[in-house]
């Protein structure tokens, strides 16, 4: 293995000034009697000196990478040396990645990062946070906090579009309703009263109505904004959207990516767009897949204060020994991170599992339909809060009115897009908690579903004689003459035998 | 352990199967979620939803207990293939010169039992956030319970069954 030609393409950051990585071959390269090297030992050296000079690690200890510890326990420096001077370096760790250095794969993603991390070091208190929870909002859902916005000039320059933005809806947020007032802003009125909406499904016209009354008895020249557009595009840079993807009634294929301007099926010949009726109207798909990105959404949980403290929980939370009380605890948890390192080593990266089944919006009495939500959930989050509804992520919603059978994989293509590129590239996030920009990675540990869907999902048919995906083929059943289903009845002697 | 196979997705592209489907194996298509790149490592790849199950457990058993028309699973081809598996004369449809019989099983309440069981579902009360208000969900009229949630079921699983069918139906069951 080329190690030399390996470490070159690695970079080394550190709080905005880039070193190119010291040539590392010495790391795996023992003398043939298997005694370590000179060139080992002051390796060593160098490794733990760049690591206390440059970080404050010292005081909790430093990560050991060594083939035992692997990264996964705080020690003092002077234990790390010992045991790296008898174990040597765990496997494949050429890329200091969980001391401080950032796993690059690619040069394109240089720019970014230095230019964030050093708007990352700017640490500030967050004095007036709990005045205003709207205004939090708008902070958090902009990736900042307060005192990043006030002194550091870089943001303005790096996220041109974003800051712009960002500080429109500031200044929203700050307005007062009208002159005078001191306990409400335009914005948090829009936030509070869209919450309403939706909690108690107030119709758009209604909307209008409350708000044009509202205007009637607010003093002059207040700020409400007048009616249920102009309050939702004001609410729309927060970013909160879905993406709308065509797709053939008979789930042929998605009209996605390089299929996005197709106007037939390639398969079936379905046309895409209802016939026109009247003049002037846009064209109408007959079926439209609505797809919730994951990234920001992930994103943002490390944007909140609140939720980024727990999205460690999963690595920090105190197993009793024998009892599991979280997935992390089971062998299938452990069996990933022993394969991943790179993955595992981040403890804030996120996994995800992923479930689906069909429902009838309209009731149970009503026509059939079935449409098939796609739903993803967090396993960083303690029990308690993954699997309340502000933490259960909608991916996608896959219309009616059937269901779409073993032809779910076509539908599912944008979300398997999105966590192949967030599992090789990752997605640069910052972590308000800490402070600092990290490479959030993400994996799918499983998918959770009941029989039909589980059929649908993993290929394995849920009918006839080979139903049971734990036996698999390994199985006689019989099929029950008059009932005409599969039986495994005559089987108890074998499974009482075992 | 998933076959390569280019399947022409559609409802409308026809059946299509890998060879030795259902002799085999049952495999219809390579799943999407081999595209991932760590998911050969992952050991559990797809779990099932227990509390679905239980709730379809929990369905089956009390409609057959209580012979709800049309949900019950000792129907008559259940009887016709009794016949034919088992040794249970008892439980074996009675031919009649016109018409066919089928005698009450031993695990299913009659009328008036059934009523009973009803009515104490209709007094039930638990504790708050238990579960919801049975009482609620239960039509004494049709015999039936309706708008049972999961969560529902298993609390009715776990500490109802046995209070209810105990006394009511014999020792061996």
């Amino acid at each position: 293995m080329d190690i030399v030609g390996k470490t070159n393409i690695f970079v080394m950051f550190y709080r905005g000034s880039i070193e190119v990585m010291d040539d590392r071959s010495w790391m795996y390269r023992d003398s043939p009697q298997g005694l370590r090297r000179m060139d080992y030992c002051n390796g060593v050296q160098g490794f733990i000196n760049s690591i206390t000079i440059l970080r404050n690690f010292t005081d909790g200890g430093i990560r050991c990478p060594c083939r035992k510890c692997k990264n996964l326990k705080f020690l003092h420096q002077d234990v790390v040396t010992m045991h790296l001077l008898t174990k040597g370096f765990m496997e494949d760790y050429l890329c200091w990645y969980a001391h401080g250095e950032l796993f690059v794969p690619n040069e394109s993603m240089e720019e970014q990062v230095v230019g964030s991390t050093s708007s990352a070091s700017n640490m500030h208190e967050v004095g007036n946070e709990n005045r205003n929870p709207y205004r939090n909002m708008v902070m958090d859902a902009m990736r900042m906090s307060e005192g990043n916005v006030r002194e550091c000039p870089i943001v303005e320059e790096e996220l041109n579009a974003d800051a712009a933005r960002f500080f429109d809806l500031l200044r929203d947020s700050d307005e007062p309703l009208w002159d005078g007032c001191t306990n409400c802003s335009k914005l948090s009125v829009v936030a509070q009263v869209f919450t309403i909406k939706s909690d108690h499904g107030l119709s758009e016209a209604g909307y209008d109505k409350i708000f044009e009354w509202a205007r009637s008895i607010l003093p002059e020249g207040n700020r409400l904004k007048e009616n249920f557009y102009a309050a939702k595009s004001m609410m729309k840079p927060l970013g909160l959207g879905y993406e709308k993807i065509d797709i053939c009634p008979n789930f042929c294929m998605l009209y996605y990516l390089e299929n996005a301007e197709m106007t037939e099926c390639m398969t079936c010949g379905h046309s895409r767009y209802k016939p026109r009726t009247g003049r002037g109207k846009t064209l109408m798909a007959y079926k439209k897949l609505r797809y919730f990105l994951i990234t920001p959404r992930l994103q943002r949980l490390f944007m909140s204060p609140r939720t980024a403290e727990h999205m460690t929980w999963h690595q920090s939370h105190h197993a009793v020994n024998g009892v599991m009380v979280h997935p992390s605890d089971g062998e299938a948890w452990k069996h990933f991170n022993s394969m991943h390192h790179h993955f595992s080593a981040e403890l804030r990266n996120v996994r995800l599992g992923l479930c689906t089944d069909g429902f009838n919006p309209f009731r149970l009495f009503a026509a059939p339909y079935s449409c098939w939500p796609v739903i993803l959930t967090i396993y960083n989050l303690p029990p308690g809060m993954c699997m309340r509804p502000e933490f259960i992520f909608l991916s996608m919603v896959i219309p009616g009115s059937s269901s779409p059978g073993r032809n779910i994989d076509v539908c599912l293509r944008p979300l398997i897009d999105e966590l192949t590129q967030l599992w090789s590239s990752g997605a640069l996030t910052y972590d308000i908690l800490r402070k600092q920009n990290f490479v959030m990675r993400v994996a799918l540990m499983w998918t959770i579903n009941y029989f039909p869907a589980y059929g649908m999902i993993s290929g394995w048919s849920m009918h006839g004689k080979l139903a049971c995906p734990y036996c698999m083929e390994n199985i006689k059943a019989s099929t029950l003459t008059n009932g005409g289903k599969a039986f495994f009845f005559l089987l108890s002697p074998s499974f009482l035998a075992t | 352990m998933s076959e390569d196979g280019d399947i022409v997705f559609g409802l409308q592209s026809g059946k299509q199967k890998f060879s030795g489907f259902g002799l085999t194996h049952n495999w219809v298509k390579r799943s999407m979620f081999w595209e991932l790149p760590y998911w050969k490592t992952n050991l559990l790849r797809h779990n099932l939803d227990v509390i679905h199950i239980e709730k379809n457990v929990f369905e089956n058993i009390f409609n057959t207990i209580m012979d709800v028309k049309g949900k019950t699973k000792d129907n008559i081809k259940a009887r016709v293939d009794v016949a034919l598996f088992c040794n249970r004369k008892d439980m074996e449809l009675v031919c009649d010169r016109s018409r066919v019989a089928k005698q009450r099983a031993s695990f299913v309440l009659d009328k008036n039992t059934q009523l009973l069981v009803y009515k104490w579902l209709k007094s039930l009360r638990f504790p708050d956030r238990h579960a919801s208000n049975i009482s609620r969900l239960v039509n004494t009229e049709e015999c039936r319970l309706y708008g049972m949630k999961s969560h529902d079921c298993h609390v009715f699983m776990e500490t109802l069954i046995p209070l209810a069918f105990r006394d009511l139906l014999p020792k061996g069951i």
